[in-house]
C-alpha cells in the first residue's frame, strides 16, 4: 500500500514538474517519419526537446520501447538550434535531438512512447507515437512520399530537421544478450579500450618458425552504431611478406557485439596472413582509422582517429636438429612435387623443357634444388604462381618453368629434384621428391665436329716441363718505400743545393770584399798605420796615413773627395758642405802640417800629436756625420 | 758402450732419417714426380701434387705452366670439370707474372683464351673480352722494374746536367750539360708517375682469375648488379678473365673488371701469385 502511495505521488511529482516546465517554455516532441514498418526491419525514432534558455541542452533522453519492438541502436544525441520570426519578432530556442533505432519482432499495432527527458533534475514526458508493423514485403506500399523525392541523394538527411544519419546512435540501453543476432567468435572481447571507438589487434598464432603463417587481425569497435573508415593507416609489416585475406573493411559484415553492458558495433577492418622472414621478436605496427558513419560523416559528429596497439610475435628457425641438408629458410608449408620432361630424346647441343610444379599449402618455395652435372645446363626458370589465401593459408601451385640444354651425349640421367620444408603441423622436417628420369642426348654433326676442333685446338699445349729452369728474378719494386723516392730526388737537389751553397758562399765573399774597402774601413785602416808609425816615430809615415785617413772620414762624411780639391779650395768646399768653421780651419792646418812634414821633413807637432789631432778631427767629422743621418 | 753413446747415436740415425725424408720431399722433387706424372698421360695425379706445391707456398714459374697443362689435359678429356680452363688460364697468367718473359706460357695463354671464347660462342654466349682500365693499361706495357731503372736513370742524368751546367763555363759543354739534364728530367717526369701508379696497383689490388663457367657480378648486398643503363654492361665476367681484387668480405671479393667494380663470389676466383 505505501509503495503504491509513494509510485502515485512520485507520478504527481512528475507530472506537475513536466507541466511546470513545459508552461516555462520546455517543448518536448517523439515523431517518426515511418508510421508502418515491416517486422524486423529497423527505423528511426526521433526525439525533439527545446526551450528559449539552455536547460534543455544537458538533458537526457530515455525511451522504453514496448513489448514486440527492441531498440538496436541509439540514442544518438545532438544538439539543435530553432530561429522563429513571427509578427516581427525573433525568437531563438536551442535544445537536443536524439534518435533512437527501433526494429519490431511481430505485426500489429504499437504504441511507443513517452519517452523521457531529464531536465534539471525533473523528467519531462513527451508524445506518444502510433505505429504499424506489417509484415515484410507490405511496407513499401505504406511509406509516405518524400515531398524532396528526387531531388535528394539517396541517404541525405531530410530538410525538415531529420537527422538522417543511421551511424548517430549509442547503445546505453541495458543489454539483453538474448535479443542480440550472433555474431563471429573473433569479434568477442572482455573490454571496451575507449568510450567511443576503439580497434584491437591480434595475431595468431604468436609463436611460429620463419616462413610459417599467421594470422593477424584487427578488428574496429563502435559504440555509435554502423560505421565505415576513412582516412586509414596500415600496419607495419615489414619484416613478413602479406597476403591479405580482408584489405578493406567496405563490405564486411557489422555486428553487434556486447562488452561489458553495453552493445558495440565490431567489424573485420582488417585481416591478413603473415609469413616472416626474418627471426625474433617481431613487431607489427598499429593501424590508424578514422571512423565515419556509413554516409561519409564524422561519426558521433566529431573526429573520431583510433590506432590499434602494436603486437609482437616471436619468430624463430626451425630446429637445427635434424635439419636436413639444402633445406631452406622459409620453406614452411606442406608440398608436394610434380615433374614433367619433355622431350625425352634430342641432339646435342639442343633443350628440353622442365617443368615442376609445387603444390601445396605454405611459404612456397622461391627456387628449387636443381641437380647439376656436367654437360647438363639449367637456364633461370620462369616462375608462375596461382596462389591464393583460402581458410586462412595460402594453397595452391607454383610452377617453374626450366629450359635444360644438354651438350653430353647418351642417355643423361637428370637425376632427383628433392625439396626439404618445415611441416608446420608436425613439428618435423619432410620431404617430397620427384624424378626426373632421363634423356637420350643423339650426337650432332656440328657438335662433333666442334669438339674435334676444340682439342686439336688445346693439343698444341700439352707438353710439360719437365725440369725447373731459372727461378723469377727478384724484381725492382721499389715504388712503394720511401727511400727510393728521396734516392730519386737527392742526386738533382743535391746538385742543386751545392750550386746554390756554393754561390751563396762566393757572394758573401764578394760582399766581404767590397766591404773590406769602404771607406770607414780605409779610415780605421790608415788610422791604424798612423798609430803605428808614430809608435815608431816616423813623422812623415803619420802623417801620410793621417792624411789619408783624414781624406777618407771626409769623404765618408760628406761625399767630398778631398783628394782631389785644392787645398785652397778645400776650406770653402767643407763650408758649403755644412762644416763647422772651427772644424773646417783645423782640418785645413792639419793638412799644411801634413804638408811641412812630408815636404820638409819636420813640423811643429810630433808624431803622436799629430796622430791626436787627426783623431779628434775624425772623431768630429764622424759625430757630424752622425748628427746629419739622424737629422 | 755408454747410455750417453747409445742416445747419441739414435739422435745422429734420427737427424740423418728426417734430413733424407726432407729432401726427398723438396718442392724440387714433387715437382719433377707430378711433371713426370703428366708427361705420362696421368694429368689426375698430377694435379694433386701441383696444387699441393702451390698450397705449401713453392712458386714457380714451370710448375705453374705444368699445372696449366694438367688442367689442360683434363679438360681436353671426358673427366672434363667445369672451370678447368679457367683454372688453366689462372696457372698460365701466374706463369707469366713470375715471368714476363715466357714466350711459351704466353702462346698457351692465348690458345686457352681462343678456346674458352669459342666454346661461348658455341654456348650461344657473348666472349665478353674486356679491356682493362687505361690506367692499368698503360702501367703494364711495362714491368714495374723497368719503369724503376727508368726513373733512376732519369734521376742520374738530371743530377749529371745540372752539375755540368754549374761546373764547366764554356758554351758547348753547358749546352752539353743542359740537354743531359733535360732528358733527365723528361725520363723522370714521366717514369715517377708510372713507378707510384705501378705500386699502388701492387699494393692495393690482387691480380686473379675466373674459374667458373661464369662469375656473376653482385653488388655489396650478394643481389645481382643492375647494369641496364651501361652500353656495354656483362651480367657476369666469363670462365678465363683477369680481374683484380680490391677487398675481400665474407664471401664476396670485390674486383675491378675492365672498368667495372663489382662483386663476385670469392670461390668464382683463384688468386694469382705474384713476384
Amino acid at each position: 500500500m505505501t509503495r503504491w502511495l509513494a509510485l502515485w505521488i512520485h507520478l504527481a511529482v512528475l507530472l506537475l514538474a513536466g507541466t511546470v516546465l513545459a508552461q516555462g517554455g520546455v517543448s518536448v516532441e517523439l515523431s517518426t517519419a515511418r508510421r508502418a514498418v515491416e517486422v524486423n526491419t529497423p527505423f528511426r525514432v526521433t526525439l525533439s526537446a527545446t526551450s528559449a534558455g539552455d536547460d534543455v541542452r544537458s538533458a537526457t533522453p530515455t525511451l522504453r520501447p514496448p513489448p514486440g519492438i527492441t531498440i538496436v541502436g541509439g540514442p544518438s544525441v545532438g544538439t539543435q538550434q530553432q530561429m522563429t520570426i513571427s509578427g516581427g519578432r525573433t525568437s531563438m530556442r536551442t535544445g537536443i535531438r536524439a534518435t533512437w533505432v527501433l526494429q519490431a519482432t511481430r505485426t500489429g499495432r504499437f504504441t511507443i512512447g513517452p519517452a523521457l527527458v531529464a531536465v534539471g533534475g525533473s523528467q519531462v514526458r513527451s508524445n506518444t507515437i502510433s505505429v504499424e508493423v506489417v509484415p515484410v514485403g507490405q511496407g513499401r506500399q505504406l511509406q509516405p512520399r518524400n515531398p524532396w523525392g528526387p531531388l535528394m541523394p539517396p541517404g541525405w538527411p531530410s530538410p525538415f530537421g531529420f537527422p538522417g544519419d543511421p551511424g548517430l546512435q549509442l547503445d546505453d540501453e541495458p543489454l539483453d544478450p538474448d535479443r542480440l543476432p550472433p555474431y563471429p567468435r573473433e569479434l568477442a572481447t572482455d573490454k571496451a579500450l575507449d568510450d567511443i571507438a576503439f580497434l584491437t589487434a591480434t595475431v595468431s598464432p604468436r609463436r611460429v618458425v620463419v616462413g610459417e603463417p599467421t594470422t593477424l587481425r584487427i578488428v574496429a569497435y563502435g559504440r555509435g552504431g554502423r560505421f565505415t573508415e576513412g582516412k586509414t593507416t596500415e600496419p607495419a609489416t615489414s619484416s613478413f611478406v602479406s597476403y591479405p585475406i580482408h584489405d578493406t573493411s567496405y563490405g564486411m559484415d557489422a555486428y553487434r557485439v556486447p562488452i561489458g553492458d553495453q552493445v558495440w558495433t565490431a567489424l573485420i577492418a582488417r585481416e591478413v596472413v603473415l609469413y616472416p622472414v626474418d627471426t625474433g621478436t617481431l613487431t607489427i605496427g598499429g593501424m590508424t582509422m578514422e571512423f565515419l558513419t556509413p554516409h561519409g560523416r564524422p561519426y558521433m559528429g566529431r573526429q573520431i582517429v583510433r590506432s590499434s596497439p602494436a603486437v609482437e610475435l616471436v619468430v624463430t628457425e626451425p630446429p637445427q636438429a635434424g635439419r636436413p641438408p639444402g633445406y631452406v629458410l622459409g620453406d614452411v608449408g606442406r608440398f608436394n612435387l610434380r615433374a614433367n620432361v619433355q622431350p625425352r630424346e634430342v641432339t646435342a647441343g639442343q633443350a628440353v623443357s622442365v617443368i615442376v610444379k609445387v603444390e601445396g599449402e605454405g611459404n612456397f618455395p622461391n627456387r628449387l634444388p636443381m641437380p647439376q652435372q656436367n654437360g647438363v645446363e639449367w637456364l633461370q626458370p620462369t616462375i608462375t604462381d596461382a596462389v591464393d589465401i583460402d581458410g586462412g593459408r595460402l594453397r595452391g601451385t607454383k610452377t617453374f618453368s626450366y629450359v635444360v640444354r644438354l651438350q653430353k651425349t647418351g642417355r643423361v640421367a637428370l637425376g632427383q629434384l628433392r625439396l626439404q620444408y618445415w611441416d608446420p603441423v608436425r613439428r618435423a622436417y619432410e620431404s617430397t621428391h620427384a624424378d626426373l628420369g632421363s634423356v637420350v642426348v643423339k650426337p650432332s654433326q656440328e657438335s662433333t665436329d666442334a669438339r674435334e676442333e676444340a682439342v686439336d685446338r688445346l693439343a698444341v699445349v700439352t707438353e710439360p716441363r719437365l725440369v725447373l729452369g731459372a727461378p723469377p728474378r727478384e724484381p725492382l719494386r721499389w715504388g712503394d718505400r720511401p727511400w727510393f723516392w728521396v734516392l730519386l730526388g737527392l742526386g738533382p737537389v743535391g746538385v742543386v743545393l751545392v750550386a746554390g751553397v756554393a754561390r751563396a758562399g762566393l757572394s758573401l765573399s764578394e760582399r766581404w770584399r767590397v766591404q773590406r774597402e769602404s771607406l770607414a774601413t780605409q779610415v780605421a785602416r790608415a788610422l791604424t798605420e798612423a798609430r803605428r808609425s808614430a809608435e815608431r816615430g816616423d813623422a812623415a809615415a803619420t802623417a801620410s796615413a793621417g792624411e789619408r785617413a783624414l781624406f777618407s772620414a771626409i769623404e765618408d762624411a760628406t761625399k767630398i773627395r778631398a783628394r782631389g780639391v785644392l787645398r785652397d779650395d778645400l776650406r770653402d768646399k767643407l763650408l758649403e758642405a755644412r762644416i763647422p768653421e772651427s772644424l773646417a780651419a783645423e782640418i785645413d792646418e792639419l793638412l799644411a802640417q801634413f804638408d811641412a812634414v812630408r815636404f820638409t821633413g819636420s813640423a811643429d807637432l810630433a808624431p803622436t800629436e799629430l796622430l791626436n789631432r787627426v783623431q779628434h778631427c775624425i772623431r768630429f767629422v764622424k759625430r757630424l756625420s752622425r748628427g746629419r743621418g739622424k737629422a | 758402450m755408454t747410455i750417453h753413446g747409445w742416445f747419441a747415436t739414435v739422435l745422429l740415425f734420427g737427424v740423418f732419417t728426417v734430413a733424407a725424408v726432407a729432401r726427398a720431399q723438396s718442392p724440387q722433387d714433387r715437382f719433377a714426380a707430378a711433371a713426370t706424372a703428366l708427361s705420362e698421360g696421368a694429368f689426375d695425379r698430377a694435379l694433386g701434387e701441383f696444387e699441393a706445391l702451390a698450397d705449401s707456398g713453392f712458386e714457380h714459374p714451370d710448375a705453374s705452366y705444368d699445372r696449366a697443362i694438367a688442367y689442360i689435359q683434363r679438360a681436353r678429356s671426358p673427366q672434363e670439370k667445369p672451370g678447368d680452363l679457367g683454372r688453366a688460364v689462372a696457372a698460365l697468367v701466374e706463369t707469366l707474372e713470375l715471368r714476363p718473359d715466357d714466350r711459351q706460357a704466353r702462346a698457351a695463354l692465348e690458345t686457352v683464351r681462343h678456346e674458352i671464347a669459342q666454346r661461348r660462342i658455341r654456348a650461344g654466349r657473348e666472349p665478353a673480352v674486356v679491356s682493362p682500365s687505361l690506367g692499368r693499361a698503360v702501367v703494364g706495357l711495362l714491368d714495374e722494374s723497368v719503369w724503376t731503372l727508368g726513373a733512376l736513370i732519369g734521376s742520374l742524368l738530371l743530377s749529371v746536367g745540372l752539375g755540368i751546367r754549374w761546373l764547366f763555363g764554356g758554351a758547348p759543354i753547358r749546352l752539353a750539360g743542359g740537354v743531359t739534364a733535360s732528358i733527365g728530367a723528361l725520363l723522370l717526369v714521366t717514369t715517377c708517375p708510372l713507378v707510384a701508379a705501378a705500386a699502388y696497383y701492387r699494393t692495393t689490388s690482387r691480380p686473379a682469375v675466373v674459374v667458373v663457367p661464369e662469375a656473376r657480378l653482385l653488388t655489396e648486398n650478394g643481389t645481382p648488379l643492375d647494369r641496364k643503363g651501361s652500353p656495354d654492361a656483362h651480367p657476369a665476367a666469363p670462365e678465363g678473365a683477369k680481374v683484380y681484387v680490391l677487398d675481400r668480405r665474407g664471401r664476396l671479393a670485390r674486383i675491378e673488371w675492365g672498368s667495372t667494380r663489382a662483386w663476385v663470389l670469392a670461390t668464382d676466383l683463384r688468386l694469382v701469385a705474384t713476384r
